[in-house]
């Protein structure tokens, strides 16, 4: 079920206002260079948890869950989408949509 | 024992659909893939003692020892067609004995990478089979981020993707005008939808069984690019297509094409009806049971749908359906052409 656009989100770590596109389950909206959002929206479409997600390797962020990694869809570059996460690249629509749907996958976590 | 019988299905789907070029290791993968989920599954049942376990018992008999009796039955049918197992002629009342007639056959290996990628999904999902058998749980919830995975992944092997996109050229959709619309049914998670997109340049509607699935399908195509205006994901039964679409306002329906999403329905018939019903143009392409697609059948099954139907069975939920027209094949895929 998707989420009226109309609802803002304000980033947790620098407090920026974003309208995003939301639907049920994991989505990733990138917010500045240095991290993006995570929203947990569940299946009435209310959002459930909204995390900052620092791009870096060393900080808590995102991390791809190593044992899973043979189920990652062909069309994933999965050394591009480690780049994102550790913030080397800046994410396009085309990461955005494959880190949400590792996410949704399991295949890619927020580190605790 | 050599098994070719997957690398003959794509020789054969290649044929029917306009002679469409099957890369060289993608055909070595699939003649050796069956080969080798054979051993992995017969490897898997000596270690969790089924043989000795059934061994000198009638089928019904054995049947008493397992939870899922209709998995043992799937698996017992396998067997036999794989000449592992024989059942001896029972005599007056009494039924045949169960014997197992072949052992485990040296280690095949995997030389291309794309077999490689599905044993490792075989044997992950076979993981379960212990359990849904002896005690009827199948661990790979339908719903579960884990089970979408290895649906999505086993749809995405190179294999899988070259029948499927093999079967959906056969089937002839890019005949439909680009202001028609097409609707797709397939096996969850929006399998079918790339092949289907790119075979067509009319509207597809794809009905997906979750919100989940949906999310799925929508962030695959957003990654491939091919999300656009082209595509409208709706969630709902495809048993009640018909209320679906009249109540979406979808329609007039071009063709509605059926992939591999008969066996994930518990009213396959109802399916076919509801597509007679929104459609004059049904397009089916429905794997069968045989010998070709036992892999498919069993790990479809410990991740939710039920076993693969038989040709007969699909001829006949179309013949109900009141369809009838070309059929291109009727196994190991059944393929046609239907109208009302």
């Amino acid at each position: 079920m998707g989420v009226p656009n109309s609802r803002e989100i304000a980033c947790p770590i620098c407090r920026d206002r974003h309208r995003p596109s939301l639907k049920q389950g994991w989505n990733f909206i990138p917010c500045r260079e240095d991290h993006g959002i995570v929203i947990y929206v569940d299946e009435s479409g209310n959002i459930r948890e909204v995390h900052g997600a620092v791009l870096s390797a060393t900080a808590g962020g995102l991390e791809i869950v190593e044992s899973r990694l043979h189920l990652v869809p062909r069309w994933i570059d999965i050394d591009r989408i480690r780049a994102v996460i550790e913030g080397r690249v800046r994410p396009s629509e085309a990461d955005r949509a494959a880190i949400s749907l590792l996410m949704n996958m399991g295949i890619l976590r927020r580190k605790l | 024992m050599a098994r070719p019988a997957l690398a003959k299905l794509m020789s054969k789907l290649s044929g029917s659909a306009g002679g469409a070029r099957v890369p060289a290791h993608v055909q070595r993968a699939a003649s050796e893939v069956l080969e080798i989920f054979e051993y992995r599954l017969v490897n898997r049942l000596i270690q969790d003692g089924f043989f000795k376990e059934i061994e000198g018992l009638s089928p019904s008999e054995a049947a008493q020892k397992f939870a899922d009796r209709g998995l043992f039955f799937t698996l017992l049918g396998t067997l036999r067609t794989l000449g592992y197992i024989d059942v001896r002629r029972g005599f007056g009342f009494m039924d045949g004995r169960i014997r197992q007639i072949h052992d485990l056959p040296p280690a095949p290996m995997a030389t291309t990478p794309e077999a490689m990628e599905l044993a490792m999904l075989f044997d992950e999902v076979m993981a379960s089979l212990s359990e849904a058998l002896r005690e009827g749980k199948r661990r790979l919830h339908v719903a579960s981020p884990e089970n979408k995975a290895l649906l999505t992944k086993m749809y995405d092997s190179q294999v899988f993707k070259t029948l499927l996109t093999l079967e959906v050229k056969s089937l002839g959709i890019s005949d439909v005008p680009p202001h028609g619309i097409v609707v797709s049914l397939g096996p969850g998670v929006g399998a079918e939808l790339p092949i289907v997109l790119l075979e067509t340049d009319a509207k597809v509607v794809s009905v997906l069984p979750s919100e989940e699935d949906s999310r799925i399908a929508e962030l695959t195509l957003s990654g491939l690019g091919l999300m656009s205006d082209q595509v409208n994901l709706v969630v709902g039964q495809p048993e009640r297509l018909n209320q679906l679409l009249t109540s979406l306002k979808i329609g007039p329906v071009d063709a509605v094409v059926a992939v591999h999403a008969l066996h994930w329905s518990n009213a396959p018939e109802a399916v076919l009806r509801n597509a007679a019903k929104v459609s004059k143009r049904v397009l089916i392409s429905q794997p069968v049971e045989h010998e070709a697609t036992w892999p498919l059948s069993i790990m479809s099954y410990l991740m939710g749908s039920n076993p693969l139907p038989k040709a007969d069975e699909v001829e006949f939920w179309a013949d109900s359906a009141g369809l009838e027209g070309r059929r291109l094949m009727r196994d190991p895929v059944y393929l046609a052409q239907l109208t009302r």
